[in-house]
């Protein structure tokens, strides 16, 4: 007779990756248990079995990165900013970070290790559950709802779509209350996407620990897509020693959120303080823009134009600037940002200035000036084929229309 | 009072020409409406919105579908086309919904098309209860692939019926279904329309993904009921219990709708020409019936097979009968909601006469009721005929529904044995959610969803192999065990390596050129895709022809462009066989019928392009696709010793002579004076008597004499070895002509397609010890229990292989019995049917007269 798995194999059904080692292979002889290796851990008794927890208090004085794990920070700007309600306080939150076996989602991902960090006093305490295999789940749940007692906020790094989704998908599948579902959620990466858009290249977690915070992981540091892989081997083996590096993965996850929130809420609340003053200026502008909030846009965006920032930038700006004012008609000063804009060659203000003096002002010589401009700018910026004709076209039928009305205007 | 319907059929009886074509007719007695008072515990409301809606009472079969859901009892509808289905349905459901305004429903629609349609109807009901001032008891919404994103978490948190199909359901729902727990907790009705669409591989999935949903279900603490619909199958009951698992379903299948006269008729186009067997093309014929249906001012609707077929009678009909645009139409997959509603609108009101689809609207989409039906050429199952068959019938009036013969040898055998049809037995439904293949993904999806746990079932597969799969996947680590539980403990998303289209996963896909880029119109699985999709090939797609342009192996994607010729390409296969394990066997008459699974290898070499309405074989083509290797199970047999003999005596030379050109009596002394005129066989040399000269590859078989007498093949032969020679060549050209009619025929009897299945002719066969077997055997891996079904049924469809040979009219074989003259040899008619009489084909009691 035939094995299953050969007669799958016959039916060209592909079985796990690690189908081709030879069995034993990777049992190693020493399976170092997690509870010995890490002393410093708990196993903590839940009325659904035993948990097992590390916990680590980080001295509020301590530094992290370039800047004290405790600061004196004025949250209001950003609790403005994110129209949290005025129950907040920085004793309330809670920062939360999970490491899972996958990022596919659904209800196959298992959050193997939850970390929770909270101010008290003067200090951050870190608490981390792990399983050590997945019917411990119940047990840490039990022990993270008493963690969380009275906390109103949660505090994430793009747990609005993954964390906190992930833990509530959990719960359920545990038949326990969903545990975040109550609080207040500020998820970090939604504004750090909106704040430096244009200083970092990407808005990881660990490009905002390295560029803003200035902090650098240790060599015990796994990149995250490993993490996963990590877990399996675990589970497989039985041996812990494969996962400690995780730990401190989660340790520094948690903590860069503890610091990168009052971090974030003083550039709120004065963006010129950090070492790009203009750049972050403009960007919070942009913010208080969005949000509606027109005077404050205005007073930091004509701020944070005096500094120097990247001519790109600079272009964005004004250009993102005169649309408040266009918008009450305020043309005037409107025209001069356009002109500014026009001066480093933007097409848009060219574009903007030209519908102007055709539209409002009927100066259709003027208009025509500037559509020869940004004819120019335009052949200069050596655009492709497809996105040049199309320009081209729009341009050109622009300037017809203008010769034409600037014709009649002259008969009549 | 005579209908113009009845006149009609008067002046075709009444034609001599005509007269013979139509073989058969089938008559549908008037019967009234079996109608019951809306039940006693019907919600007055409820009530109150089907009077609004015209709806006084119920049919019969309604209020009995009503009974069983509330006897806790799961219910299989099979009534027909056009009976108040989906009413049965939704009474049950709305009742519940009303009486639990948190109560949930799951309707389940094998296609989007469907869905939309009963969400509109279920809008109606909505608008209705508005009407009346009361608050709709339920907000349905669709949730399938064209759901925008930004909606998906208003209807998961606010649906409380979900409108979606099986493909959704395995995909994004169940894997996600923590999202939906307000849903499941408060499950309380499944609804799985067109149950009989889920057969073969789709059905197998699908009865995997009724298992996962039961799993989810009973995680929340529900137990919905099931309520099923069905076209006529064989087997509705069996199908459903299989599908559900679950013993407690009861049939209604007592149509309880009035009904006028019905007429069906089978139409078989007249031969043109008798030597080759060719009948007048099944869409001339259906053009001309149009035409006669128009001038009586008879609403009607022709079914075509594909699109283009559809473009063409519709284009014919307009150049023939100029009429105003509107009353010509056709309707078919790929039209815009809004021009259906309209065409709809139009049939309703009479302002459109004619209408022309594709098999695709025989699904239950609403299209009202119309006089007359003709379907070109069979559907491909009896379930689809009576379906399309059904689109023609009104409560109070006469209709007629036509089926035109093509030369295919199932329309061929239906129109002369047309109690397949009209009898009380047609096709079984096969499925085999057991399969390992297409199980083993399934099973990941389930632990993905839920830990397994020690002891739990799934479905009836065994519970000793499903404890084996899953210490595999521990093996593995896929899946960790502790305490007793199952835990899925990989970075995947096992549901998407399942498509419920096809068996293996790995999925081909098909691109069409529109502008500078490539947009996908569907896929094929992998193992198919080589003899569907080789560059070359002609690939049917949702009626649409296309040709195939390139095979991108390692992208695993094909470019396809419009087609519009008027051929279709069939792959020829090489196929080597050899054996895994004989199972069982029994003996059959002469012969023994065996049962087991064997290992095919088999590669494409080529292919043959064939003219779509003759049949004709126009030419060959060689190409070269990587082989491939299918385990499966098959039923195979030997050919008897004796029969063999027998059939080398019985003397079956038909000396036909053939036209072997100008030239032959030259080439032949030329062959001669090569062989130095000796008998190539046994080297005696000519003397005297004439020697032959001997075509190895038969003439026939060649499009023109100039390949056929290539001289290499041609030799020269003593006329004792010639006549072994074609002998051998006869013997062969009958076992084909058997291979060809049982794969022919087998689809009839297993509700299959002609390409789930193969029959080979296996010469020095590993299978029976070096002799010459006919093999029968699926093409989907592991199969889906057709084997099984044609080793049960084998006589019934030997038999009906020797009806169909012995009362065909072509001379020496057509394609519509045991393939076109030439292509298998010598004709290999006489052959075959001499083969099937040995094997007792004769006398089976196979049919159902």
């Amino acid at each position: 007779m035939e094995s299953l798995s050969d007669k799958l194999k016959a039916l060209g059904v592909k079985l796990g990756l690690d189908q081709t080692e030879p069995s034993g292979a990777t049992i190693k002889t020493t399976q170092a248990d997690i509870t010995e290796l890490l002393p410093e851990g708990k196993l903590i008794p839940t009325i659904h079995g035993e948990t097992f927890w590390v916990e680590e208090v980080y001295s509020g004085t301590g530094n992290h990165g370039g800047f004290q794990v405790k600061q004196s920070t004025d949250f209001s700007s950003m609790l403005e900013m994110v129209g949290a309600d005025a129950a907040f306080d920085l004793e309330n939150c809670v920062f939360m970070d999970t490491e899972t076996t996958g990022l596919a989602g659904g209800t196959g991902t298992l959050a193997f290790m939850v970390g929770l960090g909270f101010f008290r006093g003067e200090d951050f305490y870190l608490y981390q559950g792990f399983l050590r295999d997945p019917t411990e789940e119940l047990a840490m749940l039990t022990y993270i709802a008493g963690l969380l007692e009275g906390k109103n906020t949660v505090v994430t790094y793009n747990g609005k779509s993954f964390d906190v989704p992930l833990m509530h998908t959990r719960c359920t599948l545990n038949g326990f209350e969903k545990l975040f579902a109550p609080m207040y959620h500020i998820d970090l990466l939604h504004l750090a996407r909106k704040l430096w858009k244009y200083r970092l290249p990407s808005r990881t977690l660990g490009m905002v620990e390295n560029e803003i915070l200035g902090f650098h992981r240790s060599a015990e540091e796994v990149p995250g897509w490993m993490v996963p892989e990590l877990y399996f081997e675990y589970q497989k083996t039985g041996d812990a020693t494969v996962v400690l590096p995780v730990f401190y993965h989660n340790a520094m996850d948690i903590l860069s959120l503890g610091v990168l929130l009052q971090v974030t809420a003083s550039l709120l609340d004065n963006p010129a303080s950090l070492d790009s003053p203009g750049v972050d200026t403009v960007s919070v502008a942009r913010m208080a823009a969005e949000q509606g909030n027109i005077e404050k846009a205005v007073l930091l965006y004509e701020q944070g134009l005096q500094d120097d920032m990247p001519t790109e930038v600079y272009v964005e700006t004004l250009l993102r600037f005169a649309t408040i004012y266009k918008r009450d008609k305020l043309w005037h000063s409107a025209c001069i940002l356009w002109e500014k804009a026009a001066e480093k060659r933007s097409l848009c203000a060219c574009e903007e200035l030209a519908k102007y003096y055709e539209h409002t002002m009927k100066e259709y010589q003027v208009a025509i000036q500037w559509v020869n401009r940004g004819f120019k700018f335009s052949e200069e910026m050596k655009l492709g084929g497809y996105e040049r004709t199309r320009m081209e076209k729009a341009w050109q039928h622009r300037l017809e229309r203008l010769l034409d009305k600037w014709a009649r205007q002259n008969k009549s | 009072m005579t209908t113009a319907i009845e006149h009609l059929i008067n002046e075709w009886q009444s034609k001599k020409t005509l007269q013979e074509n139509f073989v058969y007719c089938h008559t549908q007695a008037r019967c009234v409406a079996k109608t019951t008072p809306f039940p006693a515990d019907l919600d007055d409301r409820l009530a109150a919105v089907f009077v609004r809606q015209g709806i006084h009472s119920l049919f019969e079969h309604q209020s009995l579908v009503w009974d069983n859901v509330h006897a806790h009892r799961g219910v299989v509808i099979t009534t027909p086309t056009a009976s108040g289905k989906t009413l049965a349905y939704n009474l049950p459901v709305l009742q519940q919904l009303l009486e639990s305004p948190h109560a949930t429903a799951l309707y389940l629609f094998p296609t989007k098309a469907l869905s939309f349609d009963q969400l509109n109807n279920l809008t109606e009901i909505a608008d209705k209860f508005r009407e009346l001032h009361q608050f709709p008891p339920f907000v349905a919404a669709s949730y399938d692939g064209d759901t925008p994103q930004s909606m998906r978490k208003t209807v998961r948190d606010n649906a409380t019926v979900i409108l979606t199909n099986p493909d959704m359901l395995h995909l994004g729902i169940l894997p996600h279904h923590t999202g939906w727990e307000r849903f499941f907790c408060q499950l309380s009705f499944v609804v799985i329309d067109e149950m009989h669409t889920y057969r073969g591989v789709f059905g197998s999935h699908f009865a995997n993904v009724m298992r996962r949903l039961r799993r989810v279900s009973e995680f929340y603490g529900s137990a919905p009921k099931f309520i099923l619909t069905s076209a006529t199958i064989a087997n509705p009951l069996e199908h459903a219990r299989h599908l559900l698992n679950e013993d407690d379903i009861v049939l209604v299948n007592e149509d309880g709708a009035p009904h006028g006269e019905k007429y069906f008729f089978l139409y078989n186009p007249p031969v043109i020409n008798k030597e080759l067997g060719v009948r007048s093309p099944a869409s001339v014929e259906g053009i001309h019936l149009a035409g006669d249906l128009l001038r009586y001012h008879i609403q009607s609707i022709l079914f075509s097979r594909t699109r283009r077929g559809v473009e063409i009678i519709l284009h014919q009909l307009k150049q023939r009968y100029p009429v105003a645009l509107h009353e010509i139409r056709a309707y078919r997959s790929g039209y815009l909601a809004e021009e259906r509603r309209k065409i709809e609108a139009d049939l309703r009101e009479g302002q459109t006469r004619v209408v022309v689809a594709t098999s695709a609207l025989e699904l239950g989409i609403d299209i009202g009721n119309l006089d007359a039906a003709i379907l070109v050429s069979y559907p491909g199952t009896i379930s689809s005929t009576l379906q399309q068959a059904g689109r023609a019938g009104r409560s109070d009036k006469p209709a007629c529904a036509i089926l035109i013969a093509s030369a295919n040898p199932l329309d061929q055998f239906l129109v002369k044995h047309p109690t397949y049809l009209f009898g009380r037995t047609p096709e079984h439904v096969y499925i085999d959610p057991n399969n390992l293949l297409i199980l083993i993904n399934h099973l990941r999806s389930a632990c993905f969803e839920l830990p397994f746990k020690e002891g739990e079932r799934f479905g009836d597969l065994d519970p000793d192999l499903l404890k084996a799969l899953l210490s595999m996947f521990v093996q593995s680590g896929e899946l960790v065990e502790k305490n007793g539980k199952f835990f899925w403990m990989r970075d995947a998303y096992p549901a998407s390596d399942i498509s419920l289209r096809s068996a293996s996963g790995v999925i081909v896909t098909l691109q069409v050129a529109q502008g500078d880029r490539f947009v996908t119109v569907g896929e094929v699985d992998e193992l198919s895709s080589y003899w569907m999709v080789h560059p070359g090939a002609v690939y049917l797609h949702e009626g649409q022809m296309y040709f195939v342009e390139e095979y991108d192996l390692e992208k695993k994607s094909v470019h396809l462009r419009e087609f519009h010729d008027d051929y279709f390409t069939e792959a020829v296969k090489h196929s080597e066989l050899s054996l895994v394990m004989q199972e069982k066997n029994r003996g059959s008459g002469a012969l023994v019928l065996a049962y087991g699974e064997i290992d095919v290898t088999s590669q494409v070499i080529g292919y043959r392009r064939i003219r779509w309405e003759t049949r004709e074989l126009i030419d060959q083509q060689t190409i070269e696709m990587p082989s491939q290797n299918l385990r499966t199970p098959a039923v195979w047999f030997a050919i008897p010793e004796l029969v063999a003999n027998q059939l080398r005596e019985a003397d079956l030379w038909s000396n036909d002579a053939n036209a072997y050109g100008p030239l032959w009596p030259a080439i032949r002394k030329l062959v001669k004076r090569r062989d130095e005129y000796r008998c190539r066989l046994c080297g005696v040399k000519e003397n005297g008597q004439s020697f032959h000269v001997h075509h190895k590859i038969p003439f026939r078989r060649f499009a023109n004499p100039e390949q056929a007498n290539e001289m290499d093949n041609l030799i020269t032969l003593c006329p004792a070895c010639h006549r072994e020679a074609e002998q051998n060549l006869r013997k062969k050209s009958s076992l084909s002509g058997l291979a060809y009619v049982l794969h022919g025929l087998s689809p009839l009897h297993l509700m299959c397609d002609g390409g789930d299945i193969e029959v080979n002719v296996d010469e020095d066969s590993a299978l029976v010890d070096g002799e010459t077997v006919i093999v029968f055997f699926e093409m989907v891996p592991g199969g889906v229990g057709l084997a099984q079904a044609f080793y049960e049924s084998f006589e019934k469809i030997l038999h009906d292989a020797y009806l169909l040979v012995s009362a065909c009219e072509c001379k020496d074989g057509c394609p519509a019995c045991v393939g076109p003259a030439g292509e298998n040899g010598i004709g290999g008619k006489v052959e075959t049917l001499a083969l099937l009489r040995l094997l007792g084909g004769d006398e089976g009691d196979g049919i159902t007269e």
